[in-house]
């Protein structure tokens, strides 16, 4: 029965478009003239290739003819592990095709991103599922990104527009009709093709940008090959990693790093490749972009040490160079240990990381070696005063660590402990934290017994008070002790959903009041000539809204829809009807 | 003309002018009627259909017979895009869709007049799909073409033209019933 009624509707169709065509009526002359055009355009076109010129020299890109390449991206799979591909016998045909498909989804967007699903261009919605036929566009100020099910990404620069022309695992076109499409393949056994007019570019495993606008279609390559096919000369030129090859130019070309240091969309997709586990160890080209990250983990900088050696400790891009006060140090993996002698007093030690692209990063720490305080030395009149029983040594013990609004709050008694200045409340996540090295609070007064670190973050710390000294070190570390930190409340609130909105018509303006007063998501507008208009579906709107108004050009029926950012709607209005045209 | 006859025209053509320009009797019809169907007027179409058959002049020589596939598959090719081209260029207002005065008898202006405005309506409707759903319409019912022929195109399987075929009509349904009130449809 079903198969019966598609085949009627195919008829149907034919007899519709049909109809139409009688009416492609030719100019009589036309047909003559562009002959004569031909002839003679043939004519000159080949002349010289009966003489000694090979007739490829007189193949010129078509400068007039400026249309658009469309460039397609091929993807064969060897081995495709689909668990949803199972053939199962009395299906429909449709829904066999949609089982094997696979999956897309517009992970990333921003700016004005639209997409064209069997319905006219609407505005994108977060996590939107993709399927084969479907369109996306960037406006002037969107970019989006695509994750397809295999692993893939693809990412569209500002006015770029991409279809998902077939998602079928054994052949999958993605078309970019315009703009600039970042392709990031997950590399394996695939076969990539990218398809123009007039170029193939075949590769493997790779991150690209291929380019087709007016200005200029080609490609830039950053990680790994690409070989690029004319179809109209049969010439073949690979492109290496670190090259790029244009059309109008043709000929393949440095990408200077200068160059690629300025495409911003370059810049982009380096980022979003570091975060992803499966590209960011092939960045290729993209990692020379950017000078490399240089952290030091050990001491703390402006930290004061009573050693006069100190180890320096630190990471960086795993093959960077490191020169730690000038001399190179070993990069293993992306850490790096280095033994540092320090004069008395303040030191600064100067760190450099540079990349094998030239970039450099450069740090200079601070650290000051005071000599260990003698008992002797410092404020001894303090210390023999208070300590009454003088081989006794004096300690810190923290009784407790609790939470409070603001954080943890420390409790502590000390015995014995001859006066400092003060008490540093020394905490960080590992235990023992010591001061100059971890995090400290100053408590000033030297009779205080509690203070209160702000915390908020959830996490566990590890707390010890010491005993601060006038010569801006630490003694007398007290027990460690461990606390969570509390979590502060989140305090966004949620979205108001419309849940009513009521419909007005006065002429031929539609105007709506919701019971949020808000504009929400935006409205979806349905339509019908003769009746009641149907209920928004994800694909039959008439248009969409973001405001509370709209003008109507036609009389019928209307219904305003407040959108839920997919396919449905939070509230439905009342229909009213236009009759003024 | 069969296949064969049809690869060995090709051949000719890429020396011989006179082959070439039987090639382009041979094909000018089809290509003009796929591009007028899809865009407003008969002058827009014969620009259209004239940029192809130039285009096919450059590259005459480059096309690789052993592949089996009819000039055919380039020339809609071709065509497709420069239409899609045409429409990216002009922004939706730009455009006109009045009917053109077309010299016609009498008798049948009744009966042109339904055809050519069943035919804008068409051409309207086109634009608004995905570029694939507009390929397999034009390919289908505007160029006439088998379904192996439509398959190779889309670089899909047979079978998957008759589905695919079906979404396509079904979006263009639904475009077709937005523009139009129920009194000028057709379907």
């Amino acid at each position: 029965m079903a198969v019966q009624n598609k085949q009627q509707q195919s008829e149907k169709a034919e007899e519709f478009f049909d109809s139409a065509k009688d009416s492609a009526v030719m100019r009589s002359q036309f047909a003559s003239q562009l002959e004569k055009q031909l002839e003679d355009k043939y004519i000159t076109y080949y002349s010289s290739s009966m003489e000694d010129k090979p007739f490829w020299q007189n193949k010129k890109f078509l400068g007039g003819l400026a249309f658009a390449a469309v460039l397609t991206i091929f993807v064969s799979t060897l081995a495709i592990y689909q668990p949803w591909a199972q053939p199962q016998s009395g299906q429909q045909d449709q829904t066999e095709q949609m089982a094997t498909t696979i999956g897309a989804e517009l992970a990333y967007f921003e700016g004005g991103v639209e997409y064209n699903s069997e319905g006219g261009w609407q505005p994108v919605s977060e996590s939107l599922s993709l399927s084969e036929g479907d369109m996306i566009r960037t406006l002037d100020d969107g970019r989006a990104i695509i994750n397809l099910d295999d692993g893939s990404a693809v990412r569209l620069n500002y006015n770029s527009e991409l279809e998902l022309t077939a998602l079928n695992p054994n052949d999958m076109q993605l078309t970019n009709v315009a703009g600039e499409v970042y392709s990031r393949v997950a590399s394996l056994d695939r076969d990539f093709e990218i398809v123009t007019e007039t170029l193939t570019y075949q590769s493997l495993g790779t991150a690209y940008t291929t380019f087709n606008t007016k200005a200029k279609q080609g490609v830039k390559v950053f990680h790994s090959k690409v070989n690029v096919e004319n179809k109209d000369t049969g010439e073949e030129t690979l492109v290496e990693e670190g090259k790029q090859y244009f059309k109008t130019e043709g000929e393949v070309k440095e990408l200077s790093i200068e160059e690629v240091k300025k495409d911003e969309f370059a810049l982009w997709n380096k980022k979003q490749d570091e975060q992803n586990e499966a590209f960011k160890d092939e960045l290729g080209k993209l990692k020379d972009l950017t000078a490399p990250e240089l952290k030091i983990t050990n001491p703390a900088n402006n930290a004061t040490v009573e050693k006069s050696k100190i180890t320096l400790k630190g990471s960086t891009e795993a093959d960077a160079t490191i020169k730690v006060k000038g001399q190179q140090v070993d990069n293993k993996d992306g850490q790096f240990i280095a033994e540092v002698s320090l004069k008395e007093g303040k030191n600064e030690i100067k760190v450099v990381a540079s990349d094998a692209a030239g970039n450099t990063t450069q740090k200079t720490w601070k650290v000051t070696y005071k000599k260990a305080v003698a008992q002797t030395e410092t404020q001894p009149i303090q210390e023999e005063s208070s300590n009454s029983n003088g081989a006794e040594a004096g300690s810190i013990q923290i009784t407790s660590v609790t939470t409070d609004s603001k954080g943890l709050k420390v409790n502590w008694n000390v015995s014995n402990l001859g006066d400092g200045n003060g008490f540093k409340v020394v905490y960080g996540l590992n235990p023992n934290p010591a001061y100059g090295v971890d995090n400290a609070i100053y408590v000033g007064d030297k009779n205080a017994r509690n203070a209160t670190i702000s915390l908020k973050d959830g996490k566990t710390y590890n707390v010890r008070v010491c005993r601060y000294l006038a010569n801006g070190s630490c003694d007398t570390y007290s027990n460690n002790m461990q606390k969570t930190a509390p979590e502060s409340q989140s305090q966004t609130e949620p979205e108001q959903s419309i849940s009513s909105a009521n419909l007005s018509v006065n002429s031929e303006k539609l105007t709506w009041t919701t019971d949020t007063g808000t504009t929400g998501k935006g409205f979806k507008i349905t339509y019908g000539a003769t009746g009641t208009p149907p209920d928004y579906n994800g694909g039959n709107a008439l248009t969409f809204v973001d405001a509370l108004s709209y003008n109507t050009t036609k009389n019928g029926f209307y219904k305003v829809c407040a959108w839920d950012g997919g396919s449905g709607c939070t509230a439905i209005s009342n229909v009213v009807e236009v009759s003024v045209f | 003309m069969t296949l064969e006859q049809e690869l060995e025209l090709i051949e000719k053509a890429k020396q011989d002018k006179t082959a070439f320009l039987e090639l382009y009797r041979a094909y000018l019809e089809r290509i003009y009627k796929y591009c007028f169907l899809r865009l407003p007027t008969q002058e827009i179409a014969e620009d259209v259909t004239s940029k192809v058959f130039l285009k096919l002049v450059e590259t005459i020589q480059d096309f690789d017979t052993s592949q089996g596939y009819r000039l055919s598959a380039w020339l809609f090719r071709v065509a497709h895009n420069e239409i899609v081209d045409y429409y990216r260029a002009k922004k939706p207002d730009n455009i006109s869709w009045e009917i053109e005065d077309t010299p016609t008898n009498d008798d049948f202006a009744d009966d042109y007049l339904k055809k050519i405005t069943r035919k804008q309506q068409i051409a309207q409707v086109m634009p608004e799909l995905n570029q694939r759903y507009q390929k397999i319409i034009s390919l289908k019912f505007f160029a006439e073409l088998e379904t192996e022929e439509i398959a190779q195109q889309l670089s899909i399987k047979d079978d998957n033209v008759y589905v695919l075929l079906h979404r396509a009509l079904k979006a263009f349904k639904q475009e077709y019933y937005k523009k139009f009130e129920k009194s000028e449809r057709f379907i």
